[in-house]
């Protein structure tokens, strides 16, 4: 009898799920103290600052799951666990595939935490500005917005860890100098869109004149971000079956 | 059957293997003897299919061995289960990737080997590592099992434990048995073929009874002779 696919795809991840929890937990925690603070500390409209914690907080749930990526692939040859990862019957795809959604999830429970508790909190604090917003403006155009962009930002962390998968299996393949490897190879790919996007991304925003058409040139640059993350991804993927020796 | 035809291997300027030649018979006990840095976990990784040949080709059943590695049951030299793992969850870990997990066979192994499935990997002895490691290759019905240095660095009492744990443990005529290691007294009555290596080449390779009985010495002694004397290919 075949062993399951999808429950060795769910062993695998909930395998690396644990590697996550405290840092989920960190931001839970931060998120709740730092603006239990600013809420005690201010009054009235200043408490719109509020906002500041919350902004930075969507930074560190953002930035410790790229940390994580680095820890839960590196991890694997730290404790020789490597040795279990490669014996076993599976691809290289559902290897990192597994890592890839765990790194998801961390980001995913860490930025809507934070965007539940402050969105609490200044609803909290301010009860009418939903009513005032939607006299002001398209409440269902803020929120396709804010749709469009949070999907880009999930893209872009794609994309990010798939450069920290490349980066790290390049870094192996030179033992002498894997750190120094990873280092550069990480470095090149986050510049390399940079160098490139002003090209493509000029082109393709140009017609868009208003919010509707600046939404779609969003959702466009969210596709082309995640077809580079699957081109990064399928590479890791190819040096991990094909390249990495132990 | 497992064969490996001129296989080489290189790490860097070291030559780990220079063109080997093995042949693992189906059904038996096999000793890859060797002083350290012989070439014997190479072989291993090569049949696991975490290492490539440079040169020549291995085959296990006839096909290359990434593509067999659920026929396969290896334990490394190093420790390679997760330290924040009991031995329940590594046992459950395991039994979702290889159909051939039988648990019955693991409960009788894990209290054989005085073993507790709550024991946590990062926090047991040396020994008992080397127990739990025995655990999870002994607990499948694989038609191949590789162990890499199974006594290494391990007391005599665990060593004797582990010794009998392979008895009761390896289905006879089901499955091919390959054991690395440089100490051969554990395994001396165990083995029904042996193949010596040293500085990436095969020494000597034939049947243990047979070479017994032709040197009237005990596979130690041969070993010594063997490794004094330097390639005596039979």
């Amino acid at each position: 009898m075949a062993a399951s696919k999808f429950k060795m795809f769910k062993s695998l991840y909930y395998k690396d799920l644990r590697e996550t929890r405290a840092e989920v937990l960190i931001v839970a925690i931060t998120a709740i103290v730092s603006i239990l603070w600013v809420w005690a500390k201010t009054e009235g409209d200043s408490r719109m600052i509020i906002m500041v914690p919350a902004v930075a907080l969507m930074g560190l749930a953002g930035l410790l799951p790229i940390i994580t990526s680095f820890r839960l692939l590196g991890r694997e040859w730290g404790h020789n666990t490597i040795y279990l990862m490669m014996s076993l019957p599976i691809s290289g795809a559902m290897m990192l595939g597994s890592k890839l959604l765990v790194l998801l999830t961390e980001y995913l429970a860490g930025t809507l935490l934070v965007g539940i508790i402050s969105s609490i909190a200044i609803f909290i604090s301010f009860p009418d500005l939903v009513p005032e917003l939607s006299r002001q403006a398209d409440l269902i155009l803020m929120i396709k917005i804010l749709i469009s962009l949070y999907a880009a930002s999930i893209a872009a962390i794609v994309y990010l860890f798939s450069c920290s998968f490349l980066s790290q299996l390049c870094g192996k393949l030179f033992p002498r100098a894997s750190g120094l490897i990873t280092l550069v190879v990480f470095l090149l790919l986050l510049i390399a869109p940079g160098k490139l996007s002003p090209e493509w991304s000029w082109n393709l925003s140009y017609p868009a004149t208003d919010i509707a058409s600046q939404i779609g040139f969003i959702w466009i640059y969210t596709g082309i971000t995640l077809v580079f993350a699957l081109l990064l991804l399928a590479a890791s993927i190819w040096i991990w079956e094909r390249r990495i020796e132990l | 059957m497992i064969e490996f035809k001129q296989v080489s291997k290189r790490f860097g300027s070291v030559v780990a293997l220079d063109g080997v030649n093995i042949h693992f018979p189906k059904g038996s006990i096999c000793g890859l003897f060797g002083p350290n840095g012989a070439g014997k976990s190479t072989i291993m990784k090569l049949i696991t299919g975490i290492n490539y040949p440079d040169q020549g080709e291995v085959k296990v059943r006839g096909a290359s061995p990434k593509a067999q590695r659920q026929l396969v049951a290896y334990l490394p030299e190093v420790d390679h289960l997760y330290p924040w793992w009991n031995l329940a969850q590594a046992a459950r870990f395991m039994s979702v990737f290889y159909p051939d997990w039988d648990e019955g066979r693991c409960k009788e192994l894990l209290s054989f080997l005085r073993l507790d499935e709550g024991m946590i990997l990062g926090k047991i002895s040396k020994g008992q590592r080397a127990k739990a490691k025995l655990l999870m290759v002994l607990s499948r019905r694989a038609p191949y099992l590789l162990l890499d240095e199974p006594f290494s660095g391990i007391d005599l009492l665990t060593r004797e434990e582990i010794a009998h744990a392979l008895i009761k443990g390896y289905r006879e005529g089901e499955q091919t048995l390959i054991i690395s290691t440089h100490e051969i007294d554990e395994i001396e009555s165990l083995v029904d073929q042996v193949v010596f290596i040293d500085q990436g080449r095969i020494q000597l390779q034939s049947d243990a009874e047979q070479l017994r009985m032709e040197r009237n010495k005990s596979l130690v002694e041969i070993m010594k002779e063997v490794f004094r004397n330097g390639s005596q290919q039979v």
